[in-house]
């Protein structure tokens, strides 16, 4: 050691290379931490924009022809949420410096479900198809409020599938929190579109 | 030791050129640390004298000043990682003398997550209505929550969100249309109006207005001046100009782990108040 402290300009020069390559390693760490385009997470990223899309648009078609109070009030929650969180998974995918698009509906989750997905005509688990969509779109009060949460209790527990699916196979903690949240929060709707769906149902009976 | 020995014949074999070197003398001392045989003889011989050589020059006095430079480089960058990870953790800290009703778990994501993964059921957690989240006017629209603590903060509740945007109400409000905006993110502060005067409420106001993710309202018979809660953790004070209010607002408003139902918003929910003689719909 105490040659080194001798020679200044060789003592710089190992600092200068150890941090070089702290800062190389650092890098390096950082750069493959993030998901790649055919990463499980990317695709799940892609694939939940797109379902979330579809609640949104049905709910914002009940925010506005429904007549339920508590109906049209989640109906107004899902839109406002779903598109906030659409917002999120464009965010991830952006950071990750991936596509945001890929036209290939489940390919993430696995042959099984990719064949599923296929079947239906590339609709992701849950998803209302344009027929169902056309229907909703001609219904208004109490009947528009009744399809709406039939869809969205199916829509709802596709999203809750795919999360889980994807709690299965990834294992980043930024994905994993937003799935556990989407389980949470999904299923918390879905008791309560129940609940009120039934209470308007009865309603109409009497 | 077969395949040792085969290297080291394989180096010898490839490296000619460096054994040469090593030979020479204290030039050959590069390739002390190749660890082959070679180097190990080299050692032995050549550059030990010149290790004997140099030795005379070490009695030169140390070079102090380099060596407090170093230190204090590395002195300061490691306060300076340590600051960092300080701060960050700090600000992952619920503030000091809140009131949690998580029992054993640190916050709802923690609670939710154990439940998702099988750990614990909602029948074992201390307050399992922390995790409670049905719109208890559904089956029955005439149904009207009840609530283990007071003000309530969190558990069942109404399917109508209290109007959260930074909203100052003069009078009562439904609990179960305010749990359903601590729902989502919102921090409710209370104030008894028996114990809290007319300036008293215009500076708590102040700390609300403007302020999205809030609200404001009073709650007769509370016995405390001033009460704030989020989802599933309080605080209460006598003191309206206790800092702990605004530190309570600080961490609480949108909390990524302490918020029920993520990414909702406080717009477009109810803005009357019991005083309106209009109970709320649904």
């Amino acid at each position: 050691m105490s040659r080194l402290w001798r020679r200044p300009a060789l003592l710089i020069a190992i600092t200068a290379v150890l941090m070089l390559g702290a800062g190389i390693g650092v890098g390096w760490v950082a750069g493959t931490s993030a998901p790649g385009n055919d990463s499980v997470e990317a695709g799940f990223a892609r694939d939940m924009q797109t379902h979330h899309q579809q609640a949104v648009e049905m709910a914002m078609y009940e925010w506005q022809h429904g007549s339920d109070p508590a109906m049209t009030a989640i109906a107004y929650d899902i839109a406002t949420s779903q598109s906030a969180e659409i917002g999120m998974y464009r965010t991830w995918l952006r950071d990750w410096g991936v596509q945001l698009s890929s036209g290939e509906p489940m390919a993430w989750a696995g042959d099984e479900h990719e064949h599923d997905s296929q079947e239906t005509g590339g609709l992701m688990p849950g998803m209302a198809t344009d027929e169902q969509m056309a229907e909703f779109r001609s219904l208004t009060g109490s009947e528009a409020d009744v399809m709406f949460a039939d869809l969205m209790i199916a829509h709802h527990i596709g999203g809750v599938d795919m999360a889980k699916i994807v709690i299965d196979l990834s294992d980043d903690p930024l994905v994993l929190d937003a799935a556990r949240r989407t389980i949470t929060v999904q299923q918390a709707d879905i008791e309560n579109l129940q609940n009120h769906r039934d209470n308007i149902l009865n309603a109409v009976e009497e | 030791m077969a395949s040792k020995k085969q290297t080291a014949s394989k180096g010898s074999g490839k490296s000619t050129g460096k054994g040469a070197v090593v030979e020479k003398g204290p030039a050959g001392r590069k390739d002390a640390g190749t660890g082959d045989s070679k180097g190990g003889l080299s050692k032995s011989s050549a550059p030990a004298a010149s290790r004997k050589g140099r030795a005379v020059q070490v009695k030169q006095p140390k070079p102090w000043g380099l060596i407090l430079t170093f230190t204090g480089v590395g002195v300061v960058a490691l306060g300076l990682i340590g600051a960092a990870v300080f701060v960050v953790w700090d600000r992952s800290q619920p503030p000091q003398g809140i009131t949690d009703f998580y029992g054993e778990y640190a916050n709802y994501s923690e609670v939710s997550r154990a439940l998702q993964d099988g750990d614990v059921t909602e029948d074992e957690l201390e307050n399992p209505w922390v995790v409670q989240q049905t719109h208890i006017d559904g089956e029955d629209p005439a149904a009207v929550p009840e609530y283990e603590i007071t003000p309530p903060a969190g558990g069942n509740h109404l399917s109508q969100w209290q109007n959260c945007t930074g909203s100052v109400y003069d009078a009562p409000i439904m609990d179960g249309n305010a749990v359903h905006s601590l729902e989502h993110g919102a921090v409710w502060l209370t104030y008894d109006p028996a114990l809290v005067d007319g300036d008293g409420i215009k500076a708590l106001a102040s700390k609300v207005e403007g302020r999205d993710y809030s609200l404001m309202s009073p709650y007769p018979e509370l016995g405390v001046a001033v009460s704030v809660q989020a989802w599933g953790v309080q605080y209460q004070t006598d003191d309206i100009d206790d800092p702990k209010i605004d530190e309570f607002m600080d961490f609480y408003i949108q909390n990524a782990d302490n918020t029920a139902e993520a990414m909702a918003t406080c717009s477009n929910g109810l803005t009357t108040t019991t005083a309106d003689q209009q109970m709320p719909t649904g």
